[in-house]
């Protein structure tokens, strides 16, 4: 990245945008004062190139041009000397709209519909086996954050020069190619550094270096364009059925999830298989049916928010088991011992694999968090303390993790690889992947220990072109983890190779090759239990301790992944309504399995556990519709007004 | 009106808007877009040290200025200060997340400056901070590791002087 310009303030134009609040609407007039050559109005119309930007198939417009077609587009751009003049020229820019039908249903896949076995309990004899049923939801949220950033444009010789804070800075210089026409080689980023915990920097940011750099170019000045991240996460809905005999053993189970991921789709058939993946419980089955169904609505469109469906999913049928313990009058932690066996079954989205890992990290947080006892304590309070209840609940979550995207993605997606041990002794990585700079560093390491003596130095990784993705978000970096493993087996084989044939001697190696038949691999597990108190005096959630276990097969650095873990944690019991107090008290243990496999989003299986079990801890405090977050307390005062 | 002051060590007169608060001054006048401005939605990633005592600086209206020093992150992280802060980070294995790092160092700094250590009184003051990527026992051993370190540069400094 170039070093930025130190242009002087008084020279540059300062941008604000201007939104629509309501979505569904049509624009029909912008009226706006008369303005001096200082000032410059940018609509969908004044955009020289096409007003859109794309990600993987999904397209987004930067400007709304007629239609409004989420709360909240941004409708026009106003540049002024300084920010206060453009705000109060804002103040007089008036846009009137009309209702209007949308249509954005088009690009709604079909629902993903998976399962097996044809066992009907109701034909069964009547009796013989209960329906349970719950439901799950998240609320879809798209709020402005509080965190303000800039992304400024300036012109320097034949260069236009960008700087933002950025998930993927190649999705700004391809939008700034597509919207203004300069040739991308002229467009140069400079990176601000950012931390995007729900993913706020990955498609925004790309809408706002195209309006700042055609304001440049109209104005031939640098322009700044200046808002507060927006934060938009999917709204979630999961219902599901399950029959279990006389001795709480489920026998069949139903489940419908429903994904409002916005105005517009980013991924969505990958998102289903994810959260296929989630929605498929530990336990045996005789019959389980699974659909996905991703809906549009006039919500801002959802960015990853860490994970991609499958934390969610997973969170889900965590709290669908603690019912089912419920039912059966077992704490969650013994009815999953006494109902799950010892290998996961195999299915088309996960292998079958041995469950002691999980379950050991499940003993380990029982025992230190005296699970079953506080259990059952809230349980028999919770009857006996009349109107208001004992309000505590202490919840459990535990799963797996996946590594990568799926299958069916790497085999569309085509990232492909070869490397070459060549006649100097040199290896030469060729591939189109994600280069992130500590990961390429990674792989150098782990290629150098095989093939060059332990020198990284002689591992050299080609460069990635244009069409590679440089920096993506974390839940793109997750493919990373698969690929790293077939990185080492292709330098396994090559290390023999190299020993028995002429240099230099080349192998190719692709997507294709690993995890058939199945979607996911497994990648880690853990347990997540969380205690809460709902605050008398105001009604609000309270988080007071959480205990949590992970094991991986390998560990990098456990100082900074525990660290990661930890905020992961703290992060999402914060984002779904519970307070954390000054006494708060967290205890985690990680532990490596030492099976040397791949290690992949260990945040994206810490957060599902995380709303998992806080969920749970909920519905035991205050009942199930305290249970549906965030949370909050007007929510929970709600319900006892009821 | 005119405001003297000195930010960052610099001695600057500004004319500005006497209720334009600290945290626009220093990103629009000063050009420090690391301050972030939350439009008094407190959500405690702007302190700076206003004469050695942390504050949030969205909460600082332009004429209280006059006379008083600013010392934001960005000259703060080049100081031996920043450097005890970042070894307690190592050593409790601590750190905060890249949103607040600036924030929670100027917090502990001014606590580590006035030797608190007191774990209410400590709480207290980070909870300024709204980002909550650090749990309570974390950030109270960082602030008594940080003290720890600094006092015994002191002493060895105090021994060669």
């Amino acid at each position: 990245m170039a070093d930025r310009k130190n242009f002087s303030r008084y020279n540059m134009r300062c941008g604000i945008l201007i939104h629509v609040p309501q979505g569904g609407v049509r624009i029909t007039r912008i009226n706006a004062p008369e303005m001096d050559s200082r000032f410059l109005l940018l609509t969908g119309n004044d955009m020289p190139g096409d007003d859109s930007f794309s990600i993987f198939s999904s397209s987004f417009p930067i400007i709304a041009k007629e239609t409004v077609a989420y709360n909240g587009q941004v409708a026009a751009a106003l540049f002024a000397p300084d920010y206060e003049s453009a705000v109060l020229m804002a103040n007089d820019i008036r846009i009137e709209t009309e209702e209007a039908g949308t249509d954005t249903e088009d690009s709604v896949p079909y629902p993903l519909e998976y399962g097996w076995g044809d066992f009907n309990p109701e034909e069964e004899e009547e009796g013989k086996y209960r329906k349970v049923e719950s439901s799950f939801s998240l609320a879809h949220t798209a709020a402005r954050g509080m965190r303000l950033y800039t992304v400024t444009a300036w012109i320097e010789g034949a260069n236009l020069h960008i700087e933002a804070p950025s998930e993927w800075p190649e999705l700004i210089r391809d939008t700034v190619e597509h919207v203004t026409g300069y040739p991308k080689r002229n467009i140069v980023m400079h990176l601000v550094p950012y931390t995007a915990r729900n993913d706020e920097f990955l498609l925004e940011p790309a809408a706002l270096a195209a309006i700042s750099a055609t304001a440049t170019i109209r104005t031939g000045l640098p322009c700044e364009l200046r808002t507060e991240t927006l934060y938009s996460h999917p709204g979630i809905s999961v219902k599901r059925e399950t029959w279990i005999d006389d001795e709480g053993k489920p026998a069949s189970e139903k489940v419908v999830m429903t994904v409002d991921q916005g105005a517009f789709t980013i991924l969505p058939e990958e998102y289903q298989r994810q959260a296929c993946a989630g929605l498929i419980p530990p336990y045996p089955l005789k019959s389980f049916k699974a659909a996905v169904k991703v809906t549009t609505s006039l919500n801002a469109p959802a960015a990853f928010a860490l994970s991609l469906g499958y934390s969610e999913a997973l969170a889900s049928t965590e709290y669908h088991i603690s019912r089912l313990a419920e039912k059966t009058e077992l704490t969650p932690y013994l009815y999953r011992a006494s109902v799950e066996k010892e290998k996961r079954r195999f299915t088309d989205y996960l292998p079958g694999f041995d469950l002691d890992d999980q379950k050991k990290t499940a003993e380990t947080v029982a025992s230190r968090s005296s699970y079953n006892r506080k259990w059952a304590a809230n349980s028999f309070h919770k009857r006996d303390f009349g109107i208001m209840g004992y309000l505590r609940g202490i919840g459990f979550a535990s799963g797996t993790g996946i590594a990568g995207f799926s299958t069916t993605f790497r085999k569309s997606s085509g990232f492909g690889a070869m490397m070459t041990y060549t006649q100097k002794h040199n290896v030469i990585v060729n591939t189109s992947y994600i280069n992130h700079p500590g990961t390429v560093r990674r792989w150098k390491k782990s290629i150098a220990d095989r093939l060059t003596d332990g020198m990284p130095d002689k591992v050299a990784f080609s460069d990635h072109g244009n069409d590679s993705m440089d920096i993506g978000p974390d839940v793109l970096s997750r493919i990373v983890a698969s690929f790293s493993s077939q990185l080492d087996n292709a330098a396994k084989k090559l290390a023999v190779l190299k020993e028995e044939e002429a240099l230099p001697v080349s192998l190719k190696f692709d997507a294709e090759d690993s995890y058939y038949p199945c979607e996911f691999e497994n990648a880690g597990c853990g347990t997540v239990v969380c205690e809460i108190s709902i605050r008398q005096s105001d009604m609000k959630p309270v988080a007071t301790a959480l205990w949590a276990a992970f094991s991986f097969p390998s560990i990098l650095e456990a100082e900074s992944l525990r660290n990661s873990l930890k905020r992961t944690l703290m992060m999402t019991l914060s984002e779904f309504g519970a307070e954390i107090p000054m006494d708060f008290q967290m205890n985690i243990d990680i532990s490596s399995a030492g099976s040397g496999g791949a290690l992949s989003s260990p945040q994206e299986l810490a957060r599902g556990l995380a709303i998992g079990a806080l969920s749970d801890a909920l519905m035991q405090a205050a009942g199930k519709e305290a249970a549906a977050l965030p949370t909050s307390s007007s929510i929970i005062e709600e319900l006892f007004r009821k | 009106m005119k405001i003297d002051c000195t930010i960052d060590g610099k001695t600057l007169t500004l004319s500005l808007n006497s209720d334009k608060p600290l945290s626009l001054i220093l990103r629009e006048n000063i050009g420090i877009d690391s301050i972030n401005h939350c439009n008094g939605k407190v959500c405690g990633l702007c302190a700076v040290l206003l004469d050695g005592k942390a504050v949030l600086s969205c909460l600082v209206p332009a004429f209280e200025l006059n006379g008083k020093e600013v010392i934001t992150f960005e000259a703060f992280q080049r100081t031996r200060g920043m450097k005890d802060i970042e070894k307690a980070y190592e050593m409790t294995g601590a750190t905060p997340c890249n949103s607040c790092y600036a924030s929670r160092s100027m917090i502990f700094e001014s606590l580590i400056a006035e030797g608190v250590t007191d774990r209410s009184e400590i709480l207290k003051q980070l909870s300024l901070v709204k980002c909550r990527c650090m749990t309570p026992d974390d950030e109270v051993n960082v602030v008594l590791k940080a003290i720890e370190i600094r006092r015994k540069r002191n002493v060895r400094r105090s021994q060669f002087a």
